[in-house]
Formats: structure tokens, C-alpha cells, sequence
């Protein structure tokens, strides 16, 4: 007779030691990023008590920089995991099928209805932006899931995301062609993603992500019975219709939050689930806090790469991830056999 | 009718698949559907498991229609198996038929859920298998783990509601030692009163194993009774296009395909 309860305790036990892990290692990242940059803070100063100058550094650049890091690449990672749940393919993730260059399209248009059509509403851009980031979003990630619905193939549902993807590619460069110089700027921001102007939104975006992975996990076994077919779901009493519409929200907000932050920053939500559902497991209630966690120091670590790389300039941040990813991904479809 | 009818299907029909369907049955029955490819069978099953709602008729479940129960209610009176695809996702295997006790609001840490399991587990000769992860089985395995976790849903010792039990094609992939004993599995479950319906494609096994069958053509029933009353050369030559021959060997009853046209 096996023994089921300690084969689950095992388990458990093994998934909390990595999520502990985890925990550990988006600190240490978190530390060495407070501590480089061009502007150097040594511990020792840290010790010794900080000059003003890098008091200021340190609490009104780097640490709003962090947190929206943190934030970001959490949302993002934990987005794909739900995305692959919702489209049943561990292959869906919001920057490759579209959904964030979507918001982004759409936070892009607000920002340009706001500059010329109601220039009297521009103190209100702070929740225009997030909100029709999250409008786009929605847009997309229902449009796919009414996709999935009549059974097409998965190369199809990520060739219409790719599509999807290049028509507000297009979208954008029409209004990059009418644009001035400043929102030129402010667009290509948009479409390269870029951690250093998010900082503005922390407060309002923590609520709603926060909400968001709550409401994940109290659901966490539904998603379990989910990721396996609607169908099983369905027979196991799920009323998977409404749960598919709460993680069409879900996806939108993370998505939608994530990219009026910073950007499209593409291919985290596809790495992260992806590593993790290798190495340890697929079972949900692990999957989700361990994909935000490293998805997390993931995005952090891009970061750190993107602004102490070369000492001129900073590079966006998305050109770093979607650099690390765009292989990963490739390599993915050619193991892959049955997609 | 009687107090023990668990299933009345009136008049049933659903788009071009399924027409003028009527079947009763008891509580505790052990019914077997065949037919041809494309005659409807699945898509009775999934009727039967209220997943898809007739266009016309009505489908009774213990007394009631089938869409006043809640989703969670009704899965703790039937389980159902559609047919199996490989699994999308990895998680170990325990983990995976652990999922059907969801339903049931308990988790492996009830002891009589072990018990069952473990008892499913070696049975089906998957004991070897649980800590695989679930992508990691070959075509066989998989379908017993599936049969694994839909028992455990209706099992009688875990669930009082359990009343029905549908399975689409559960013998698939499965060679005949486990063919068999699924059979025996099944039939054991509908002799603690908790209704059977699966759909299988070997005429002989129901010949021999099943006690009731129910024969679908073009989405409409043509026989339904005892095996060896519904499965007659004619018929079959009706249904299926071939011609076959019965023999008897030691009392009991085969069916083979008649003498193949003589090459030329």
C-alpha cells in the first residue's frame, strides 16, 4: 500500500523549499541592483550612514525602479501561467500573442487623445493609461479565447497573436510618422518597454495585481482541474464559462497593469511557467507564486543588465528579455512535436 | 416507472447527431454503446453527462431534469471520462487522480480516500506509476490513470451520491489483460448500484462481457437488449457493412468477419 498523504507531504515540502529559495534569491538580486549602477553605494556606506546625495539614489531612483520591476515581472510571469491555463497551451504568453502589444497600442492612443483632443483631462493620465491598457488587453485575450473555442489548431492561435501583434506594430508607426519629437520618445518607450517610468504607478497598481493574484489563488484547484480540459473541469463541477471570463480579466488586468508600467516586455511570462514547469512541477498551487517570484528577479536582473551594460546609455529592458527569450522560444517550437 | 430509474431520455434528438432517442434505465445497469465511427455515441455520453443539452427532448436524471442541477452537484452524482487526449500539462501522477476527489470536497488525507485509491492504483496495475509525472506514460498508462481518477469520483465508498458512471471508449490503448479487467471493474461498480455507460468498439468483449448493449447507427438506436439478441449477423451486416460469421466455442459466442473474397 502506498502511503499517498506522504508522498503529498513530500511534495509539498518540496515545493515550499524552492518557493523559500526563490524568496532568497529575489532579495540577493534585489540587494546587488540597490547597490550598482553608475553611481556607486558600497555597503560600507550603507554601514557607515548615506550622504544625502545617495539617500536620493538610492529611495527616489533605484528603489521605485525595483519595486516596478518586482511588480512587473511578477504580473507578466504569472499572466502566461494563466494564459497557458485558459488556452490549454503551455506555448501562450501576453507578449508573443499579442495582448501586450495591444495594451500598449491603447495606452499609446490615450496618451495621444489626452495630448490633443482633451488636453483639460492630462492631470487624469495616471489612471487613463492603466485603465485603457487594460481595455486593449481584454480586447485581445477574449478575442483569442472566442479563438480557442472553435478548436483551431495552436499554430493558428499564435499566428493570429503574431498578427494581432503586428497590427498595432503598424498602428504605432503611423502615429510614430505623426508624431512630434517628445511623444516619438514616449512611444518607443511603449514598444521596447523600459522600467525607468513606471515608478508614478506603483501605488495605484498594487492594488489591482495584488487582488488579481489573490483571487488566483483562492481559485488555484478549479485552474488545476482546468489546465487539463475544459471538459474534465466541467465534469468535476466546475462552471468553467464564468471561471474562463474571471481569467480573461485576470490576464487583462496583470497584462494591462504590467504594460502601462513599462511597456511591452515580452517572452517572461512564456520563460518563467515554462523553466519551473520543467524543473519542479505544472501543479498550479506551486506554480503561480514560483513563476511570480522568479519572474520577479528575472525582470530585475534584465534590468540590471540593461542599465550598467554600457556606461552612454541605458538600453530598454523588453530588448534585453525579448533577447533572451526570442531563443527560447524558437527552441521550444523545434522540440516540440505536437503543437 | 419504477422507483430505481436513474436515467429517461424522451425523445432526444441533437443537430444532425442524434434523432428520436429514447432509453430508460435502472439503476445499476451495466450498458455498453456501440456502433460505428460517427453514429453518435459520444455524443450521447456527453448529453448523458449534461455537458451538451439536447435540441429536442428531455433528459431525466434520477427524477430530475438534467439542467436544474448545479454544475457541483451534478458531479457528485455521475463522472464522466471523454475520450482521451494526452495530457497538456505535467504533475505527478497520485496528484493527477487525486483531482477526482475534488468533487467530493476531500483531499488525500482522508483515510478511506487512500484506501480507495490504493485499491484502484493496484487494480489497474498503475501502482508503479504514481510518482511519474503524468505527460511520462505511454498511451496505455495514461488511459488507466484517466479511469483512475473518474472511479474515484463515483466510487461508492467515498460517495454516497455517486449514481452514474459514463466512459467514453475506456478500453482504447488498453491490452486485453486490462481490458478485462476494467470490464470487471465496471461491472462491480454497477453491481453496487452505480450506473454504467461506456462505449466500446470490440463486439466480442460485449458479447461476452456485458449484459446489456445499446446499438447506434446515423445517430439513431437500433437495438438495444442483450448482446447476443441485438448482435446478429444481420445487424451487423445492417450497421457496420460487413459481413460476419457467429461461431460457438465452448458455449460461448464470436463473432468473426465472414471468409475473405479469395484473391484473384
Amino acid at each position: 500500500m502506498i502511503d499517498l498523504v506522504e508522498l503529498q507531504r513530500a511534495s509539498t515540502q518540496k515545493s515550499r523549499t524552492t518557493l523559500i529559495f526563490l524568496s532568497i534569491f529575489l532579495v540577493t538580486v534585489t540587494v546587488i541592483s540597490l547597490a550598482s549602477g553608475n553611481f556607486s553605494i558600497a555597503v560600507d556606506d550603507i554601514v557607515n550612514g548615506l550622504s544625502p546625495l545617495q539617500q536620493q539614489v538610492l529611495f527616489e531612483l533605484r528603489l521605485p525602479r525595483i519595486i516596478t520591476a518586482i511588480l512587473v515581472g511578477a504580473a507578466l510571469a504569472v499572466a502566461g501561467c494563466i494564459l497557458q491555463v485558459l488556452l490549454a497551451n503551455s506555448l501562450a504568453e501576453p507578449g508573443v500573442i499579442g495582448i501586450s502589444s495591444f495594451a500598449s497600442l491603447f495606452a499609446v492612443l490615450s496618451i495621444v487623445l489626452l495630448d490633443t483632443v482633451l488636453p483639460q483631462w492630462a492631470g487624469l493620465q495616471q489612471y487613463v493609461l492603466p485603465l485603457s491598457a487594460f481595455i486593449g488587453a481584454s480586447l485581445v485575450t477574449s478575442l483569442l479565447y472566442q479563438v480557442t473555442k472553435h478548436n483551431l489548431p495552436t499554430t493558428k492561435i499564435l499566428l493570429l497573436g503574431v498578427a494581432i501583434g503586428i497590427f498595432s506594430g503598424a498602428i504605432m508607426t503611423w502615429l510614430l510618422y505623426f508624431s512630434d519629437d517628445s511623444s516619438m520618445r514616449q512611444m518607443l518607450y511603449w514598444m521596447m518597454g523600459n522600467l525607468a517610468y513606471g515608478a508614478d504607478l506603483i501605488y495605484i497598481a498594487v492594488i489591482p495585481l495584488g487582488l488579481s493574484f489573490l483571487w488566483i489563488m483562492r481559485r488555484i484547484d478549479a485552474l488545476n482541474l482546468l489546465q487539463f480540459g475544459e471538459q474534465g473541469a466541467f465534469q468535476s463541477g466546475i462552471d468553467v464559462p464564468k471561471l474562463r471570463i474571471q481569467l480573461i480579466l485576470c490576464v487583462a488586468v496583470l497584462t494591462g497593469v504590467a504594460v502601462s508600467m513599462a511597456g511591452v516586455i515580452s517572452f517572461i511570462g512564456l520563460v518563467i511557467p515554462h523553466i519551473l514547469r520543467i524543473l519542479v512541477t505544472s501543479q498550479l498551487r506551486f506554480l503561480v507564486p514560483a513563476s511570480a517570484l522568479l519572474g520577479a528577479s528575472f525582470l530585475l536582473f534584465a534590468d540590471l543588465i540593461a542599465r550598467s551594460a554600457f556606461a552612454t546609455a541605458e538600453l530598454p529592458v523588453g530588448a534585453i528579455t525579448a533577447s533572451l527569450g526570442a531563443p527560447f522560444f524558437i527552441y521550444l517550437l523545434l522540440r516540440k512535436q505536437d503543437i | 416507472m419504477t422507483s430505481s430509474e436513474i436515467i429517461k431520455l424522451t425523445a432526444i434528438s441533437y443537430q444532425q447527431r442524434l434523432h428520436d432517442i429514447n432509453v430508460t434505465l435502472d439503476a445499476g445497469s451495466c450498458l455498453f454503446l456501440l456502433g460505428p465511427n460517427g453514429s453518435g455515441k459520444s455524443t450521447l455520453l456527453s448529453l448523458l453527462a449534461g455537458h451538451s443539452h439536447p435540441c429536442q427532448g428531455q433528459y431525466q436524471l434520477a427524477a430530475r431534469i438534467i439542467t436544474d442541477y448545479p454544475v457541483a452537484d451534478l458531479a457528485r452524482q455521475r463522472a464522466w471520462l471523454p475520450q482521451a487526449s494526452p495530457p497538456p500539462f505535467a504533475i505527478p501522477v497520485y496528484q493527477f487522480i487525486a483531482l477526482g476527489l475534488h468533487p467530493l470536497g476531500i483531499s488525500l488525507e482522508d483515510e478511506q480516500a487512500g484506501l480507495v485509491i490504493n485499491q484502484l492504483l493496484t487494480r489497474l496495475d498503475i501502482a508503479k506509476l504514481v510518482t511519474r509525472d503524468c505527460d511520462q506514460l505511454s498511451g496505455g498508462e495514461w488511459q488507466r490513470v484517466l479511469i483512475a481518477r473518474t472511479l474515484v469520483q463515483v466510487s461508492p465508498r467515498l460517495n454516497q451520491h455517486a449514481a452514474l458512471c459514463l466512459l467514453d471508449e475506456p478500453l482504447t490503448g488498453l491490452d486485453l489483460k486490462h481490458q478485462i479487467e476494467v470490464l470487471q471493474m465496471l461491472k462491480e461498480f454497477a453491481e453496487q448500484g452505480v450506473t454504467v455507460i461506456a462505449s466500446i468498439h470490440d463486439l466480442n468483449l460485449a458479447l461476452n462481457h456485458a449484459s446489456a448493449v445499446l446499438l447506434l447507427n446515423a445517430g439513431r438506436v437500433v437495438g438495444q437488449g442483450e448482446a447476443n439478441q441485438v448482435l446478429t449477423v444481420a445487424t451487423i451486416k445492417q450497421v457496420y457493412d460487413v459481413d460476419t460469421e457467429l461461431l460457438a466455442v465452448n458455449g460461448r459466442q464470436f463473432i468473426v468477419s465472414a471468409a475473405l473474397p479469395m484473391s484473384v
